[in-house]
């Protein structure tokens, strides 16, 4: 059986260097799309929220702590985000297979700690932040609405805590930690 | 640079094409795979230093890109075959090339792209250097998946 014959009867579709220039165009244009939009979200976000503060003015230093202790969470979140695009650029994907797919388990590997990582903390700090900013305008409230406001606060935090943060965490694990398993197959490819 | 490009991808347009239909076994995705190992390859041309060939360069971005599906692909794409190829299609070199291609896409990952290369006529050695296997390694394995095709075409009547 001569296979390689076979394997050349195939037909193929002419290349059509006009479709890969406007290919290559777009996929640039979809790729920094994605990174500035995100960046730009959470930057305006933290912007909005600064601003409460210059135009509520308020008095109490835990209102202050609670503003920048959400931005903060904007922050670390941006940060972790962004760290994460070198390490795929870092990926050499001229570096024969057997590197390759070492390199890119190595990065799925920090990707799954970095956004388990990310997540807890974003939370936690939102928390914080929304705890903090409240405390001025509930110590002004008589107590039972004050009771009342603190209890819904941390309903609703713990709700997030323990309600929403492990689905989101889980939701990412499952994608990357399946990823995790089909390339640690593969990798056992190169070793069989 | 353009026309160094141009000239690297009308040559090797078709052998790309053809590893990653070797790879995924479905044309609109062999197009994308092999679209974008030649963006790839546009974009680090000019960084390109001439320490490969420049053929070994390009299939290890291919198959890179191939094995790079696994980020993308829920399950692998395996197309299950009939167990008796419908009896009036005549066994003639169309349906040969269907089942090759359908086969190669049922073998494990690495293996698809060591065939695919070693049916594109390039040399075990150079196989051995996109994949970072040694030859002796990428010898034994083309010989098993060789045997196996040639049983499942036997199977199949061929």
């Amino acid at each position: 059986m001569d296979f390689n014959d076979i394997w050349k009867a195939r037909a193929v579709p002419g290349p059509d260097v006009q479709a890969l220039y406007s290919k290559i165009k777009n996929y640039r244009t979809r790729r920094l799309r994605r990174l500035v939009l995100t960046n730009i979200c959470l930057v305006l976000t933290s912007v909005f929220i600064a601003s409460i503060g210059f135009w509520i003015q308020p008095e109490r230093l835990t209102t202050w702590a609670g503003i920048l202790v959400a931005i903060l969470a904007m922050v670390t979140f941006l940060l972790v985000y962004n760290r994460m695009i070198p390490l795929y650029r870092a990926l050499d994907d001229h570096s024969d297979s057997h590197r390759f797919m070492d390199t890119l388990l190595t990065v799925k590997k920090k990707e799954a700690f970095l956004n388990r990582q990310m997540m807890n903390l974003y939370f936690f700090l939102l928390s914080l932040g929304l705890a903090l900013y409240m405390y001025e305008y509930v110590i002004r409230m008589e107590l039972k609405w004050a009771v009342l406001t603190y209890t819904v606060m941390f309903a609703w935090i713990g709700f997030n805590w323990w309600v929403i943060r492990p689905r989101q965490i889980r939701k990412e694990q499952e994608k990357i930690s399946s990823i995790i398993t089909r390339l640690e197959e593969v990798q056992g490819q190169f070793k069989g | 640079m353009t026309k160094d490009f141009e000239h690297v991808y009308s040559v090797y347009w078709e052998k790309v094409y053809r590893l990653c239909m070797g790879y995924v076994n479905d044309d609109a995705s062999a197009r994308d795979l092999a679209q974008e190992t030649f963006i790839r390859v546009w974009e680090n041309l000019p960084g390109f230093r001439g320490d490969a060939q420049i053929g070994t360069w390009i299939f290890r971005i291919a198959s890179n890109h191939c094995l790079r599906q696994l980020e993308k692909d829920k399950k692998h794409r395996k197309t299950e075959l009939p167990l008796q190829l419908p009896e009036e299609v005549p066994p003639d070199r169309a349906v040969e090339v269907e089942l090759l291609y359908r086969l190669i896409a049922e073998l494990p990952e690495t293996d698809r792209i060591i065939i695919s290369l070693e049916l594109e006529e390039v040399k075990q050695g150079e196989i051995a250097q996109i994949l970072g296997l040694s030859e002796g390694n990428v010898r034994v394995r083309i010989h098993r998946i060789k045997e196996r095709l040639t049983q499942r075409f036997k199977d199949y009547g061929f």
